[in-house]
């Protein structure tokens, strides 16, 4: 089965489609992968620095927080330590607790905006920090800051089951959402892309169907014309069969004339020596030698009406294959057919060869055209009643081809019906003489049995039918 | 107020200066019960003289001296722009921003020598 280069498209544009949405799918996938990931580890980091923060406080206060961090060394050395971990991501670090509902800061391991001990603060969302005061759990929450999100965590310093403090960071999360904001460009870009694909997708879809409805068509009308073409083709053989028939018809009741004709002679010999004999026995004067002389010259005739029906039954055999033929050989047949026919009409048949080679050809059709175009000569000359009848047949070679003129002097033909004359039932005879089927066979064999090609043409008083074929080596 | 505050801070916080002055707009017209509030600042802010509250170029007539830079010995109501100039200064209150966060106090106090007005809504900045 032969795949239209169409249909491989579009199934190279379905895996393309299929292929685009997998890799989709995954980006999606790895997007929420590289994001959590960047995100956790922050949180980890900053869960993990916190602890170790807290644990110093808490060991270097000795369990009183806001006593010791009264002593202003205490405090420096822990805002030192705080400080060491504040960068541009981890931008504050810091120590607040809570009197009479008001936060206040301990520490502050700030540079720049560093608070005071025990300056209040108001934090925002602060039922969060509150919250942490009550549930004694750390807490996460992101914020808009001026350039970025922010995650404020807060982080319980638990002293004896109590929440003296909360560590607070606040660090940045640009860098996140520099990637997240990269990654949800880059996921816009392949959704985009992935309707885009849909969306082409279809319209391909649609062509392929309007496509396949005008394939499916025109198979449709290319099966109802080859049909008609089928049915056309059976009907003109048919129709051909029927002519060959009513042609071999036509030809057999000529066959018989001719056969008659050519019986009429030796027939008439017979019967002249049968007579004789007669005679002679009537008269008691028979000799042996007479008999034998006459005896001798009966066998030849009845060897003569034999052969004339071994001829003409020949004749009419198609040749199964081409044969290597000369043209004396082709015209001597013929002529045993036609030659007393043409002499009893009193027709002067001359022939021309300037083509002295052997020639490949299917002999007994070739034999039936040239004797049907004699025939029809014949014919013309006798109806129009020429005097001087004449007929020549000229053989040559031009260039490739060998060229067979068959030339009568009936007066040519009327140029109104010369393209008519090729044509079936066409007959310029009367009914009894003519059907109309000679010249269309003998245009057939050329044409399609021998691939030649034949014409007619007037020269003067001459009627020339001629003859092209290709001469095969 | 302390709504007020988080919603501009949120919406707001790319234009600090511009939040401050509406601040002082619904802050001190509060304070004074007055519609048009005379300031006098030593900060060369543009944004004063656009809004309700007039910016003065002595602080003899002003209801409210504004400090972002030096002290000022006078007997006018002072309001801080930073937690130190509010510790050091008999101010009636601050505004600045802490860790990224708005800060607003007020002091008992100095409001009542002034005899200034305590709206509801601002007694949960009272320090």
């Amino acid at each position: 089965m032969k795949i239209k280069p169409f249909y491989i498209f579009n199934f190279l544009a379905i895996l393309i489609v299929v292929i685009f949405i997998a890799i989709y799918y995954l980006f999606q996938n790895t997007k929420h992968f590289v994001i959590q990931t960047n995100y956790n580890s922050n949180i980890k980091y900053v869960k993990n620095v916190s602890n170790n923060l807290s644990n110093i406080i808490i060991s270097k206060t000795h369990k009183n927080l806001l006593k010791f961090l009264k002593n202003i060394s205490v405090r420096k050395k822990l805002e030192n330590i705080l400080s060491l971990f504040v960068t541009d991501r981890y931008k504050y670090i810091y120590v607040v607790d809570k009197k009479n509902n008001n936060f206040r800061f301990l520490l502050d391991g700030a540079k720049k905006d560093k608070a005071i001990f025990l300056e209040t603060y108001e934090p925002i969302e602060i039922q969060k920090w509150d919250m942490v005061y009550k549930d004694k759990k750390e807490v996460f929450f992101t914020h808009k800051n001026i350039d970025s999100l922010w995650i404020t965590y807060l982080k319980p310093i638990i002293i004896e089951d109590e929440v003296k403090a909360i560590l607070v960071f606040d660090f940045s999360m640009k860098e996140h959402s520099k990637i997240t904001t990269s990654l949800n460009k880059l996921d816009n870009i392949f959704e985009f892309l992935v309707y885009f694909l849909i969306f082409l997708f279809v319209l391909l879809g649609w062509f392929s169907y309007v496509d396949f409805n005008r394939e499916k068509e025109l198979i449709k009308l290319n099966q109802t014309l080859e049909k008609r073409i089928k049915e056309e083709i059976e009907k003109n053989r048919k129709k051909d069969e029927q002519l060959l028939y009513q042609s071999r018809l036509a030809q057999m009741g000529e066959m018989i004339s001719m056969i008659a004709h050519q019986w009429r002679q030796p027939l008439g010999a017979i019967n002249a020596n049968v007579i004789s004999i007669k005679f002679k026995a009537q008269m008691g004067k028979i000799e042996s030698k007479f008999i034998q002389e006459k005896m001798d010259n009966l066998v030849k005739y009845v060897k003569y009406l034999s052969n004339t029906i071994d001829d003409f039954r020949d004749f009419f055999k198609p040749t199964k294959q081409k044969e290597y033929k000369f043209f004396e050989e082709i015209m001597e047949s013929i002529l045993d057919i036609i030659g007393n026919s043409l002499k009893n009409k009193e027709i002067e048949l001359n022939i021309h060869n300037k083509y002295k080679n052997k020639f490949w050809i299917f002999t007994n059709e070739f034999k039936q055209v040239i004797l049907n175009l004699i025939k029809n000569s014949q014919d013309v000359l006798v109806e129009k009643e020429i005097k001087n009848k004449k007929i020549e047949i000229v053989f040559y070679k031009k260039d490739d081809n060998i060229v067979f003129e068959i030339r009568d002097n009936g007066g040519g033909i009327d140029k109104e019906i010369q393209d008519k004359i090729f044509e079936p039932y066409f007959s310029t005879k009367d009914e009894k003489n003519g059907t109309g089927l000679g010249l269309y066979m003998s245009k057939i064999i050329i044409e399609k049995h021998l691939d030649g090609e034949i014409r007619t043409f007037n020269e003067d008083k001459w009627t020339i039918f001629e003859i092209k074929l290709r001469d095969c080596k | 107020m302390k709504t007020i505050i988080v919603i501009l801070f949120n919406i707001c916080f790319l234009f600090a200066d511009s939040y401050e002055i509406k601040l002082y707009e619904r802050l001190f017209p509060k304070l004074f019960n007055k519609k048009e509030i005379k300031v006098y600042t030593d900060a060369n802010k543009k944004y004063f003289i656009k809004s309700k509250v007039l910016k003065l170029s002595s602080f003899k007539d002003a209801d409210i001296v504004i400090l972002y830079k030096s002290q000022i010995v006078c007997h006018k109501p002072i309001f801080a722009t930073s937690y130190i100039s509010y510790v050091n200064s008999n101010s009636i209150g601050a505004f600045y921003w802490r860790k990224g966060r708005p800060q607003l106090i007020l002091n008992k106090k100095m409001i009542l020598k002034y005899h200034l007005n305590l709206d509801n809504s601002l007694k949960k900045y009272l320090k």
